[in-house]
């Protein structure tokens, strides 16, 4: 084999394997990219179940809270007793869902944003509600959240966002 | 120069190999990705069924509580046996197959049950793809709505003239808030006389409401600040004027079914009157095609049991008659059509001294004005959302009473007047339909 050839080899080696290097890292972004949005999709579906059920069967909403850093949700179920608060902090990025008795569990982590709205019981014309500030005219809450994971350090197309509207169907 | 050998056999069938192991690792890599996408979109059309299943489900309930309140009233039972399938003992159900876009539907069941019947609708959803079905389940429990459960309510607006109305309540079923014949007491009075506007306006102007004031949110209120006033009675709060805290609210959202008919065919004949211009009514269904009139000094009166009077034209109460009701006895009037050329009411004196749940006058759609004027007493209920109503009280210093409630399209309040709103008839008054006091999913 002469230097010439062998230097044709190494190249077209070279070139060969960079590809495959190149295509092997670009699949590995792209699987966990996927992974992270099964994840987001899953843990939103999760919680987006959970909470649209006890929203739903809620009888009133007893506190609100919005602000830059903290914001906060909870309902009353008069019918079980029971006590429900989702709070979520900016700094941690997670949505938590504390009942009556102290039980903390995380609903969403790695949660950027976290927004709800009060919608009081009577539709508009074009069948959007009017938005109340007022617990006691709350009949349907609209929550919106976005999630996001990082590849690396960085966050690469993995925001999830998610939009509910939900009626308190106990809320006479 | 230098001759190349042929390679062996071995060394060329090794780029062979690499070749086939390369493709098949790839090709699992391949298989592997498609299946966990497929597993993804499956995950997710799971999802969105299991979403589904509960919006078939509650189609299910709303069918339900249309078969219920199919019309004013709470007897849904001959539409649910004409309409739905199933024994009375277990209730009536129906099935709606295959009826959305996802191959869904629903079984819908309503249970008599007390104090208002029980749907259960169970609804599915396929998941594409699988062809797996998902169901959800949602119990919806009822409670007969009361047809009078404000003092006033209107579909437009309330107009409140002068400054001498004024209105609150009282329970004529509960001593301490009542005389002891069951009439209203000033001493004990309550401050429950709420008025409602669900479509227009409440013009307080200078009257004096003990009680709640609600609209919908394109409607609204205004009230004299000099002197009108909507909140709970001095005692609790003091001001002279202005809307009391908490004490008006616009989120209204009601609806208030038309009168039908009351009934196919009387069971007896309108009677003559005795010599005193009296006409006596038993417990029948009596009917009348044409205008009443009941003159100067006559009088309508029942005698026992329930009374039931279908005037399909204009029904008019001079000044100086009355309509009485003896103990024990009521008296429902019906007035107008369905269908039929607008016709008006004109009422008087009416039940001066009994409870108002035990008159009652309705108008059909057709029946557009009604009208109560004079130095009279009124204990009763009108239900006549189609008609605008004007309560004229005394121009002066005397004050009349309406005691009971009343259901308009719009109504006018003049002159000194006073509404007291029986809060009785909540709870032994007539139901206008049922409504959902609990949803809850199984």
């Amino acid at each position: 084999m002469s230097l010439v050839e062998l230097m044709v080899a190494v190249a077209a080696g070279s070139l060969v394997l960079t590809s495959t290097v190149a295509i092997f890292v670009y699949g590995l972004f792209s699987f966990a990219g996927m992974g992270n949005y099964a994840i987001l999709s899953g843990q939103s579906r999760k919680s987006l179940d959970q909470m649209s059920r006890e929203v739903r069967e809620a009888t009133q909403v007893v506190a609100y809270q919005q602000t830059a850093t903290t914001k906060s949700l909870s309902v009353t179920n008069a019918y079980t007793s029971t006590l429900v608060t989702y709070a979520w902090d900016s700094d941690t990025g997670l949505l938590t869902r504390t009942l009556k008795d102290g039980d903390e569990e995380i609903c969403l982590s790695g949660c950027d944003a976290w927004e709800v709205t009060m919608y009081q019981r009577t539709p508009r014309k074009n069948w959007d509600f009017y938005s109340t500030t007022n617990l006691p005219l709350c009949k349907l809450i609209n929550m919106r959240w976005k999630c996001s994971r990082t590849i690396l350090g960085q966050k690469i197309n993995t925001e999830n966002v998610v939009t509910a509207q939900i009626v308190l169907r106990n809320k006479p | 120069m230098r001759c190349l050998s042929p390679k062996p056999a071995p060394e060329r069938a090794s780029v062979l190999l690499v070749a086939l192991a390369l493709s098949v690792i790839l090709g699992m890599t391949l298989a592997g990705y498609l299946s966990w996408v497929r597993t993804q979109n499956v995950l997710v059309a799971e999802s969105q069924a299991w979403n589904a299943a509960l919006a078939h489900a509650e189609a299910g309930i709303e069918e339900g509580l249309a078969q219920i309140n199919v019309s004013f009233g709470t007897n849904y039972l001959p539409s649910a046996q004409t309409n739905w399938s199933g024994a009375s003992a277990s209730g009536f159900y129906v099935q709606r197959t295959d009826v959305f876009k996802d191959k869904g539907g629903y079984r819908a069941s309503i249970i008599p049950d007390t104090p208002g019947p029980t749907i259960i609708s169970t609804g599915y959803a396929v998941v594409p793809l699988v062809g797996r079905r998902i169901v959800r389940t949602v119990e919806v429990r009822t409670k007969p709505d009361a047809a009078f459960g404000y003092a006033i309510a209107v579909l437009q607006n309330v107009t409140m003239g002068g400054n001498y109305v004024m209105i609150d309540s009282y329970d004529s079923r509960d001593p301490l808030h009542s005389t002891s014949m069951g009439t209203y007491d000033p001493n004990t009075r309550k401050a429950g006389g709420d008025v409602i506007s669900t479509d227009g306006f409440v013009s307080v102007g200078g009257a004096n409401i003990y009680g709640h004031v609600r609209t919908a949110p394109w409607g609204g209120i205004s009230v004299q600040q000099s002197n009108g006033r909507v909140g709970d009675l001095e005692v609790n709060w003091p001001n002279r004027s202005g809307i009391e805290d908490g004490w008006y609210a616009n989120d209204l959202n009601l609806d208030f079914n038309d009168v039908g008919e009351p009934f196919k065919a009387p069971t007896a004949s309108f009677p003559a009157p005795d010599a005193n211009t009296n006409y006596v009514l038993g417990a029948y269904d009596y009917l009348i095609t044409t205008n009443f009139q009941l003159l100067n000094g006559a009088t309508l009166s029942a005698s026992n049991g329930t009374a039931r009077l279908w005037v399909q034209g204009d029904f008019r109460c001079r000044q100086g008659s009355a309509i009485m009701i003896a103990p024990g006895a009521r008296l429902e009037v019906y007035t107008g059509t369905l269908l039929g050329p607008p016709v008006s009411a004109e009422i008087n004196n009416v039940n001066t001294t009994g409870y108002a749940e035990n008159f009652g006058i309705y108008g059909l759609p057709s029946t557009t004005t009604m009208s109560w004027s004079g130095n009279n007493t009124f204990n009763g209920t009108i239900y006549a959302p189609q008609a605008i109503m004007a309560l004229k009280g005394s121009g002066f210093t005397s004050t009349n009473d309406f005691q009971g409630s009343c259901v308009t399209r719009a109504l006018t309040l003049q002159g000194h007047f006073n509404f007291h709103f029986d809060e009785s008839l909540v709870k032994t008054g007539p139901s206008k339909g049922y409504t959902v006091t609990s949803w809850r999913e199984l």
